[in-house]
C-alpha cells in the first residue's frame, strides 16, 4: 500500500504553521493599536481615504474646510474652519464604533478596520 | 480513464464545489473579514488534484466553482469575487502541478501548500484592489492558520475518499 | 469476500454516489439553515443632525430598506422642520391657523401633552427664545441675550397658546407673536414613523436608527440579541467615553446633555436646553437619559426631565407614562427611576 501521507507533508505543515506564528508575533510586536485607517466623507461622498500617518487637508470647491490627522491608529480633526468646532473638540478616535462628525460641513471621519474594544453598538448622547 | 468519464467526473466535482461554496459562506468565521471564507469548497479541487486529473482539470473546477458560486451567491464581479477567483485558480494550478511533478509530497502536503498559495494570492489581490495594504496584511497570518486547519481536514477527507475508491491499486 | 466485492464496484461509481450523498446533505443544509442577517448602514445629514441607519432586512433586502428609510426621513424632515417654508410648522407660524392631516395633529397633540405632564418644562412654543440665543439652527450665530430681551419674548411662550381642533383637523395659534418649533419632539417622532414604515414593509427587519444620539430600535441584533448602548460620560470631552451601558431589545433611548449644542461666553457655558419658564439654559442637570417605547417620548421627556433637574421629587411619577430616566448633575450625582436598572442587565 502506497503511503498517502508522506514524510514531507509533516515538514510542510510544520513550516506553514511556523510561518503563520512568526507573522502573528511580528504583528503583535508592531503596535497595532486602534484603527487601521479612516475615510473622510463630505455629505456622503468619499473625500479621502487614509491609512498612512500624516496630516490630510480636506477641501471642497477649492475652499479649505478642515485637517484630519492620522497617527499610530488614532485619528482626529486637527483644525477646522467651521463655527462650532465640535469636530476638533471630539479629539482622538481609536475605536471602530466612533466617528467624528462636523455638522456645518457635513463631514464624517469614519474608521476602517480595527477592533471594537468596548463592544458598544451605539452611544446615546 | 475514458475521456467522457473524466469529463463527467469533473463536472460532478464542479457542481459539488459550487454547492459547498455557497454553503460555507453561512458558516461564521472566528473573525469577521469581508470576502474571507473557510475554503471547504476546495475539496473537489483537491480531489481532482490527488486523483491526478491534471493541471487543467483542476483549474477548470476552480474557475467553475468561483464563477457559478459567485453567480449563486450574488457576489459576482465584486472585489471579494476576484479575490476568491484568482486565489483558487492559482492554488488549483499549483496543486495539480505538485501532484504531477513532485511525487515526494502527499495529500496533506498538496492540500496545505495549495491553501497557503490560495490565501497569499487572495491577500495580494485584496491589497491591490482595496489599496489598503496595512489592514489587509494584518489578517494574513490568521488567514494562513485557518487555511492550515481547513486544508488538513480536506486532506483527511480526501484520503478517506481515496481509500474507499481503492485508489491505492493504481498508485 | 467483502473487500473483493467492494473493489469490483467501479471507482467512479463510488465517487459519484458519495458525491451525490454530500450534495444532498449540502442541499438540505441550504434549505434549512438561516444565515445571520447582514447589516447595511447608511449615514445622512438630516433632522439637523447626523443620522445613522443600521438595518438588516428579513424578507426585503437591507439596501432597499435603507433607501426607503432615507427618503422617509427627508420627506418628514421637510414636513416638520421649522426652517423649511413648505413645512407644516412654518406654515402655521406664518398663517397662524392651518388645516392639517392626522399625523401632524397627533404630533402637535403629543407635544402639548408632554408640556402639560412636565408642567411646561418642555415647550413647543419656545422658538422666540431659541431664536434670541441662536439655538434655532446649527448655522445661526449664538449670543447671550439681555434679560430685557428675554422678558420681552417670554409672554409668548406657553403651550396653552396652541389650539388643536381635532374634529375639524385645525391647529391655531391663539396669540399674536407665538411661534412654534417642534425641534424637541419631531426628531424622535420622525424616527418612530420611519421605523413603523420599515416594520410595515418588512416585519422581520432588525437594526436601529441613531439620530444624533436619540436611538430607536427597529429590531433586536440578529433577531435575538440586545443592542448594547453606551451612555456618554457628560464630564469627558471624548464622546466615546462611557458612563454606563444599557442592553435594549426594542423601544428607544434618548439623551439630553448640555454638551450637545453650546457656546462659551466670558467663561460661562450656555447650552441649548432652555427652561421655558426662565428663558435661560436649565442648569440643574448635566445629562438626562430616557428609555421609552417610542423615540418621540424618549426625546421629549429627556428634554423635559433635564429642565426639571436632578432634584425632581416627582421623577417616579413619570414612569406612569412609560418613561424610565437617569439623570446626572454637575457634581456627578446621579438619580434614576426605579425601572432603569432593568436595562443594565444583559440577560433578561
Amino acid at each position: 500500500m502506497a503511503k498517502r501521507t508522506k514524510k514531507y507533508d509533516i515538514f510542510i505543515v510544520a513550516a506553514i504553521l511556523l510561518f503563520a506564528v512568526i507573522m502573528i508575533f511580528l504583528n503583535l510586536l508592531i503596535p497595532q493599536k486602534g484603527i487601521i485607517g479612516v475615510k473622510v466623507t463630505i455629505d456622503g461622498v468619499l473625500a479621502v481615504s487614509i491609512s498612512q500617518d500624516g496630516l490630510y487637508p480636506v477641501e471642497k470647491d477649492g475652499k479649505h474646510l478642515l485637517t484630519v490627522e492620522f497617527y499610530q491608529g488614532k485619528a482626529r480633526v486637527k483644525e477646522s474652519t467651521c463655527d462650532n468646532q465640535i469636530c476638533v473638540k471630539t479629539g482622538w478616535i481609536s475605536n471602530t464604533n466612533q466617528t467624528i462628525v462636523c455638522l456645518p460641513y457635513k463631514i464624517v471621519v469614519e474608521p476602517i478596520g480595527g477592533k471594537n474594544t468596548d463592544g458598544v453598538d451605539i452611544i446615546t448622547w | 480513464m475514458v475521456k467522457s468519464k473524466k469529463l463527467s467526473n469533473i463536472s460532478i466535482l464542479t457542481g459539488i464545489a459550487c454547492a459547498m461554496y455557497v454553503v460555507e459562506s453561512f458558516i461564521p468565521l472566528p473573525m469577521p473579514l469581508p470576502g474571507v471564507r473557510w475554503g471547504f469548497s476546495n475539496l473537489p479541487v483537491l480531489l481532482a488534484a490527488v486523483l491526478d486529473y491534471g493541471v487543467l482539470s483542476c483549474a477548470m473546477i476552480a474557475f467553475g466553482k468561483s464563477f457559478i458560486g459567485g453567480l449563486l451567491s450574488g457576489r459576482i464581479a465584486s472585489a471579494t469575487f476576484f479575490m476568491g477567483l484568482s486565489g483558487s485558480i492559482a492554488s488549483a494550478l499549483f496543486m495539480g502541478w505538485l501532484k504531477k511533478h513532485v511525487p515526494k509530497v502527499g495529500t496533506i502536503g498538496i492540500s496545505e501548500l495549495g491553501a497557503l498559495l490560495n490565501n497569499t494570492v487572495q491577500i495580494l489581490i485584496a491589497g491591490l484592489i482595496l489599496g489598503n495594504s496595512k489592514a489587509v496584511f494584518y489578517y494574513y497570518p490568521y488567514l494562513v492558520l485557518i487555511g492550515t486547519v481547513t486544508a488538513y481536514l480536506l486532506a483527511v477527507v480526501s484520503n478517506i475518499f481515496l481509500r474507499s475508491m481503492n485508489h491505492d491499486a493504481k498508485v | 469476500m467483502r473487500a473483493k466485492d467492494f473493489s469490483s464496484i467501479s471507482k467512479s461509481t463510488v465517487l459519484i454516489f458519495s458525491m451525490l450523498g454530500i450534495s444532498l446533505i449540502l442541499l438540505l443544509f441550504i434549505i434549512f439553515s438561516k444565515p445571520l442577517p447582514t447589516y447595511e448602514k447608511s449615514e445622512i445629514f438630516s433632522l439637523g443632525t447626523y443620522v445613522r441607519i443600521y438595518i438588516a432586512g428579513g424578507k426585503v433586502s437591507s439596501k432597499s430598506l435603507l433607501k426607503i428609510a432615507e427618503k422617509e426621513i427627508e420627506r418628514l424632515y421637510a414636513k416638520y422642520s421649522s426652517n423649511i417654508p413648505s413645512s407644516v410648522v412654518y406654515q402655521l407660524n406664518e398663517k397662524r391657523e392651518i388645516e392639517c392631516d392626522e399625523e401632524s395633529l397627533f404630533l402637535f397633540q403629543a407635544a402639548v401633552n408632554v408640556s402639560k405632564i412636565t408642567g411646561d418644562s418642555f415647550d413647543p412654543t419656545l422658538r422666540p427664545v431659541l431664536m434670541l440665543w441662536g439655538f434655532d439652527d446649527v448655522n445661526s450665530s449664538k449670543r447671550v441675550p439681555s434679560s430685557y430681551e428675554i422678558e420681552q419674548v417670554l409672554p409668548f411662550v406657553s403651550y396653552k397658546f396652541i389650539d388643536i381642533d381635532s374634529k375639524n383637523r385645525k391647529i391655531k395659534l391663539l396669540k399674536e407673536g407665538v411661534t412654534v418649533d417642534l425641534g424637541g419632539i419631531s426628531k424622535g417622532f420622525i424616527v418612530d414613523r420611519v421605523i413603523d414604515r420599515i416594520k410595515e414593509i418588512d416585519p422581520k427587519a432588525t437594526g436601529f436608527i441613531d439620530a444624533g444620539g436619540d436611538i430607536g430600535i427597529i429590531g433586536p441584533k440578529f433577531g435575538n440579541r440586545p443592542w448594547q448602548i453606551g451612555i456618554r460620560d457628560p464630564f469627558s470631552s471624548d464622546p466615546a467615553k462611557l458612563i454606563d451601558t444599557l442592553y435594549i431589545y426594542s423601544g428607544a433611548v434618548a439623551t439630553s446633555g448640555n454638551y450637545e449644542r453650546y457656546f462659551i461666553q466670558n467663561g460661562t457655558l450656555y447650552h441649548h436646553i432652555i427652561d421655558p419658564k426662565t428663558g435661560y439654559p436649565a442648569n440643574n442637570c448635566r445629562s438626562c437619559t430616557v428609555i421609552s417605547d417610542k423615540v418621540m417620548t424618549a426625546d421629549a421627556y429627556a428634554t423635559g426631565l433635564f429642565v426639571l433637574g436632578i432634584d425632581n421629587p416627582a421623577l417616579e411619577y413619570f414612569t406612569k407614562f412609560g418613561v424610565q430616566a437617569y439623570l446626572i448633575d454637575n457634581t456627578g450625582k446621579t438619580v434614576e427611576s426605579s425601572g432603569f436598572e432593568y436595562f443594565r442587565n444583559k440577560v433578561k
